[in-house]
């Protein structure tokens, strides 16, 4: 049991630090969340108004909402930690206090990842709660706790991938130093590809099917169709399986990729 | 418990023509050289050795420690910690070792050391007993009992370096690699950071490596160095044949009593012991042979007009000087 202890602590350090800094967690739990409500509310009443219509791409006005919200916060747990949470570590040197470690750097590093994911998904219970309590009795409302626990266990699948494909990405910084752009482009890719900006529906037929042969529907579209419990069983476990091989796929080339970059790693930096 | 041999590393380095043309003429084509940071090196380090690794900036002296801690992987040759080789970062190897790098933080900036050490507890598999009793060890021996409840970022540098010794030997680590632990310390962390790590070598025995460019530091530490200069050792034995056999001589310096004696008679009589390095207001100095000190300074007790005497050994800082300078002129 001894070797389940230490990522148990990792757990309660991370979660430490998110909590060693009162105002900004404070503004990054419930501020975001205000603001995003009332942008999400005025953008869309905007449009839905301007082009006078009752539904755009199969979702009423409450429905979009709804799903803009959850978007945008499976989105935010999706990225978990910031970008560079291996880059910036390769960049300046930290990564030596890793090397030293004796446990494994990719698990340390998920655990962090995760626990971040995690946070963020909190966020999405209050959008859970908001549903309830403020646009009760629509049906949106009705939507079941097992949702939001099955939503919370796609977010996090969802966001190890994405952990995953970030990993590659973060280790091209022991060839280039500094791959900040690289991340924001993957992160916009998955954002516009995913259906985080506009539900994939609105998309052509064909590039739908297109992006089913792709990672990124299953890191976005995947959790939010579960926490808007538009989904069944089948759908859940064939998208949970998806994004299995998807993580084993870029893990072995993670694997190749970290290898050949651990032989560049001078350790130095700031 | 560690041995070196024959460790070379090449590093390649962009190189970039200054200005904003270089700027964008690197943006299509990068120019690289490549630089010899360790050449054939060989040493061994005992259990319970103190080694000290000295060297001017960019000698090597971090290339090797970073190699022997396994974060880099060298270009050809050998080495074997504690019979393991480093670069397999073996979790039994890395269990044992730890590592101090005076310019990189190791332990958390957000949380107070205390959190850190918990993780480390759990990472290293400490067992609660012992853990408590290295917790207070440590706490007393650095006196930062008092700093552990405090976030790591608000501490001064020398309880942050204090914080950090502490977190590298939680776990009582066989092999310690120390990277320049007192750099930027003023006077009294520096001593009682010396002070510690006496004390730690004596109580565990671990096989250390220091790098300082603090000659207090490897004087006070080491009995044994190894001297770098551009990647190759210059010397490798015991600090004190560096004195005998790169300071030959010792100085004695009189004190003369007022009034008592003339400028050519003692300068007469002081040629006859060694060579007169100054003579200044009543002060002379005289440069002998290590072997003829005793009896250089019983001549001028008997013979000058002596209120005070003492014999100076050469600057070490200078020695190791010349000898790194040595082979490059």
């Amino acid at each position: 049991m001894k070797s389940l202890r230490w990522p148990m602590t990792v757990i309660s350090m991370e979660v430490r630090k998110i909590l060693a800094y009162r105002s900004d967690f404070w503004v990054n739990q419930v501020g975001l969340i205000i603001f995003q409500v009332i942008l999400s509310y005025s953008l869309w009443f905007a449009i839905f108004e301007f082009n006078g219509v009752e539904k755009m791409g199969g979702y009423d006005l409450t429905n979009f909402i709804h799903y803009y919200l959850t978007a945008v916060l499976v989105a935010k747990a999706m990225l978990g930690e910031d970008i560079g949470f291996l880059s910036r570590e390769i960049y300046d040197g930290t990564l030596n206090r890793f090397i030293v470690y004796p446990v494994s750097i990719f698990q340390y590093k998920h655990i962090t990842y995760l626990v971040y994911s995690l946070f963020n998904n909190c966020q999405l219970f209050a959008i859970f709660l908001f549903n309830y309590f403020y646009l009760h009795p629509t049906p949106l409302s009705e939507i079941p706790w097992s949702s939001y626990l099955l939503g919370v266990f796609a977010s996090l699948l969802s966001s190890s991938l994405f952990f995953m494909m970030g990993c590659i990405l973060e280790s091209i910084a022991f060839w280039a130093d500094y791959i900040w752009s690289l991340m924001v482009l993957l992160r916009m890719t998955t954002n516009f590809l995913g259906g985080t900006l506009i539900p994939l529906t609105f998309y052509p037929e064909w590039a739908q099917e297109v992006l089913k042969f792709t990672p990124f529907p299953y890191i976005v579209t995947f959790p939010i169709k579960v926490f808007m419990n538009d989904f069944d069983s089948i759908y859940y476990l064939k998208n949970c399986a998806i994004i299995c091989v998807w993580y084993f796929i870029f893990y072995l080339i993670f694997r190749l990729v970290w290898r050949k970059g651990q032989l560049k790693y001078t350790g130095v930096g700031i | 418990m560690i041995e070196v041999k024959e460790i070379s590393k090449e590093f390649k380095v962009s190189v970039k023509e200054p200005g904003l043309k270089g700027s964008i003429k690197s943006l299509f084509k990068r120019e690289y050289i490549i630089k010899h940071a360790l050449k054939k090196v060989n040493l061994h380090v005992k259990e319970g050795e103190i080694l000290g690794l000295i060297g001017s900036n960019g000698a090597g002296k971090t290339t090797l420690v970073k190699i022997l801690s396994g974060i880099i992987h060298a270009s050809s040759g050998s080495a074997k910690v504690l019979g393991i080789d480093p670069w397999s970062r073996d979790n039994n190897l890395r269990s044992q070792m730890a590592l101090i790098m005076g310019q990189k933080a190791q332990v958390w900036w957000d949380l107070p050391a205390l959190d850190s050490f918990l993780l480390l507890q759990e990472i290293y598999q400490i067992p609660q007993s012992v853990y408590k009793k290295n917790i207070a060890f440590l706490a007393d021996s650095l006196g930062v009992k008092d700093q552990l409840k405090t976030q790591v970022r608000k501490l001064s540098l020398g309880e942050r370096m204090k914080v950090e010794l502490m977190a590298a030997l939680l776990h009582n680590p066989k092999v310690v690699y120390l990277d320049e632990p007192t750099i930027g310390l003023d006077l009294t962390a520096q001593k009682a950071i010396r002070h510690f790590l006496l004390a730690y070598q004596k109580e565990f025995k671990p096989a250390m490596i220091l790098t300082s460019h603090y000659m207090d530091d490897i004087e006070k530490l080491c009995k044994r160095i190894v001297i770098m200069r551009e990647g190759s050792v210059v010397y490798n034995g015991s600090l004190s044949e560096v004195r005998s056999q790169y300071a030959p001589e010792k100085i004695i310096n009189v004190n003369l009593k007022q009034d008592e004696w003339s400028f050519e008679d003692v300068s007469t009589f002081a040629k006859k012991l060694g060579t007169i390095t100054s003579f200044e207001e009543g002060v002379l100095r005289i440069k002998v042979n290590r072997d003829e000190v005793a009896k250089s300074c019983q001549l001028a007790l008997e013979n000058l007009p002596v209120q005070d005497l003492n014999i100076e050994s050469a600057d070490i800082g200078d020695l190791v000087e010349k000898i790194m300078l040595k082979g490059k002129q």
